[in-house]
């Protein structure tokens, strides 16, 4: 039964390429309103595709996929499409139109909405990730970084309500995934969107998603909050992952020195925190 | 002294082609065209370019093409960048029209050779070649300053106003898009060809054969995978085809666009006298 606060549900999900390989076998999740979930494993894992089935761009094999209540393919989703926002993992994919400008506004002038509504938002979208000033410059010549930050301003650009972000740091510098991270945590406080983040990034996981789905060979191995999910170090080590380096140093601490903090950090933020109560613990324990 | 490869060379083209194919970059600019009411515009040009199919002197073409350079100063667009997007396809036109130039007929002014084989250019031949390409020019540069002084996305909502089939609207702005698309796919193949090519050679040869071969099989599975992802990306912001993408809108008028078409009227009126007064038809 659905509660009023779902966002997207898939039940028994299923879905297979042309060639009869399948990418999904069986998935079930639920993500509610306002929260973040990472969609975490290897590479050819399936995630990708279950953000397009998620979203409700793919259609599959078998299963429901349901978003704010209604099944995905209906004659009744086609009128809410612009309540969920996709970004693709590769911007190219994303950006096809000839100005960031008119690729940014190509979603709010697909709804129908007023031509002054389009430019306020179309506005807003780019200010909102730091592009004020790009309207004019063409998609493709962008650098990656300012690429992906184009495809969110796009999503954006129609107010949904819930995102989903298929790898979004993907081939960004580190420089350029701390200020993706740094967006998307505004984007929240802003707007307040339920996330859904596709990653085999696990260090930036912990920054954008509290809740994780372990996926691995098209099959959800483990759900639950990231820090449940990351301190199981050999279940990640079966899906070919590693815990959060932070997580990872923690681990090799308490074998090799006996070091054990209170919660497993899987920030470095947190790390230092738990070093600095580990330090004024009293000597000997 | 400069070395040259066939993958070079291609690349050069796919980049020429690609600076001819973009039209933006005017149309931010505070130009005289680029605020006018993209109806009255589509009007105004497309009488334009009718004036210039109806006459068959070089002057009345020269005084059209002079005029459309004048609208290209006003609207603050680069001379020199709009004279290279409107030159490729008429310079194609001057190849096709070339026999002309030897078989219209009319007084001989170059002849070459004997009286066993001899070949001239007549005036008639040159006259004839010159304001067929000039025809094609100022039809070129017209369409070029059209859809350079306006966006494409107003573009395609002013053709659906005017009840242009949906479908067709939709082939042009779909295509539009996929060109791009296309483009950087053959750009990106080349440039990867191109940075493990040691041996720099001018002449196409085998290897560079299969090369082409294998890039062409490949840039079709490529552009479809890549369309069915651009495809997705479009549904998922609402794109539903057939024009039904392309949102409707009033487009408002006042007198400084009336005084655009009137201009423009003017100018056709007066390139049809220049004709009609070439052939003594006055």
């Amino acid at each position: 039964m659905r509660t009023l606060d779902e966002v997207i549900e898939m039940h028994g999900v299923h879905h297979n390429y042309p060639n009869g390989r399948a990418t999904l076998r069986g998935v079930s999740l639920k993500v509610h309103t306002g929260e973040r979930v990472a969609i975490v494993g290897p590479n050819g894992a399936g995630k990708s595709t279950l953000i397009m089935v998620a979203s409700g761009l793919i259609k599959p094999s078998k299963g429901k996929v349901r978003i704010f209540g209604v099944e995905t393919f209906s004659e009744g989703f086609r009128r809410m499409r612009h309540r969920v926002g996709v970004v693709f993992q590769d911007p190219d994919d994303q950006l096809f139109c000839p100005t960031v400008w008119e690729d940014v506004i190509f979603g709010p002038r697909n709804v129908g909405l007023p031509e002054e509504e389009v430019s306020r938002r179309g506005k807003a979208a780019l200010a909102d990730v730091g592009l004020t000033g790009y309207e004019q410059r063409e998609p493709y010549r962008l650098s990656v970084g300012e690429k992906k930050k184009a495809a969110i301003a796009a999503a954006l650009a129609l107010e949904p309500e819930v995102m989903l972000l298929d790898e979004p740091t993907a081939n960004l510098e580190p420089a350029a995934k701390r200020e993706l991270i740094g967006l998307l945590e505004k984007l929240r406080a802003l707007r307040n969107i339920t996330t859904i983040v596709s990653a085999h990034d696990v260090d930036i996981v912990p920054y954008i998603a509290d809740r994780v789905y372990l996926l691995n060979d098209g099959q959800v191995l483990a759900e639950g909050s990231t820090a449940e999910v990351f301190s199981n170090f050999k279940l990640l080590e079966s899906c070919r992952l590693e815990a959060p380096t932070v997580a990872r140093l923690f681990k090799m601490l308490g074998e090799q020195v006996g070091v054990e903090p209170d919660s497993m950090p899987m920030t470095l933020e947190d790390g230092i925190k738990e070093l600095k109560s580990l330090q004024s613990r009293p000597t000997g324990r | 002294m400069r070395h040259y490869t066939f993958e070079g060379s291609l690349r050069k083209l796919v980049e020429a082609f690609e600076r001819i194919a973009t039209l933006e970059g005017p149309q931010g600019a505070s130009g005289l065209l680029q605020g006018f009411n993209p109806l009255l515009k589509i009007a105004a040009f497309g009488s334009f370019i009718l004036s210039a199919l109806a006459v068959n002197a070089l002057l009345p073409l020269l005084f059209m093409a002079t005029s459309l350079v004048c609208m290209v100063v006003a609207t603050r667009m680069d001379v020199r960048e709009f004279v290279y997007r409107s030159t490729f396809i008429p310079a194609f036109a001057l190849i096709v029209s070339l026999p002309i130039l030897f078989t219209a007929g009319g007084t001989e002014i170059l002849g070459i050779g004997g009286a066993a084989f001899h070949i001239s250019i007549s005036d008639q031949g040159l006259s004839r070649t010159l304001v067929f390409t000039s025809r094609v020019w100022v039809c070129v540069a017209t369409i070029v300053l059209l859809t350079s002084t306006t966006d494409f996305m107003t573009l395609t909502r002013a053709l659906k106003k005017i009840k242009v089939p949906g479908f067709f609207v939709s082939i042009i702005f779909t295509t539009y898009r996929y060109v791009f698309l296309t483009l950087h796919e053959v750009y990106s193949l080349l440039l990867a060809k191109e940075s493990r090519t040691f041996k720099r050679k001018r002449t196409l040869n085998a290897g560079t054969l299969r090369f082409l071969g294998n890039t062409f099989a490949s840039l079709f599975v490529r552009a479809y995978e890549r369309s069915e992802r651009v495809y997705l990306a479009m549904v998922a912001r609402g794109y539903a085809g057939m024009g039904e993408g392309i949102a409707d809108a009033g487009f408002r008028y006042d007198l400084t666009d009336v005084a655009l078409v009137a201009l423009v009227v003017a100018l056709d009126i007066t390139a049809v006298l220049l004709n009609a007064a070439h052939f003594g038809w006055m």
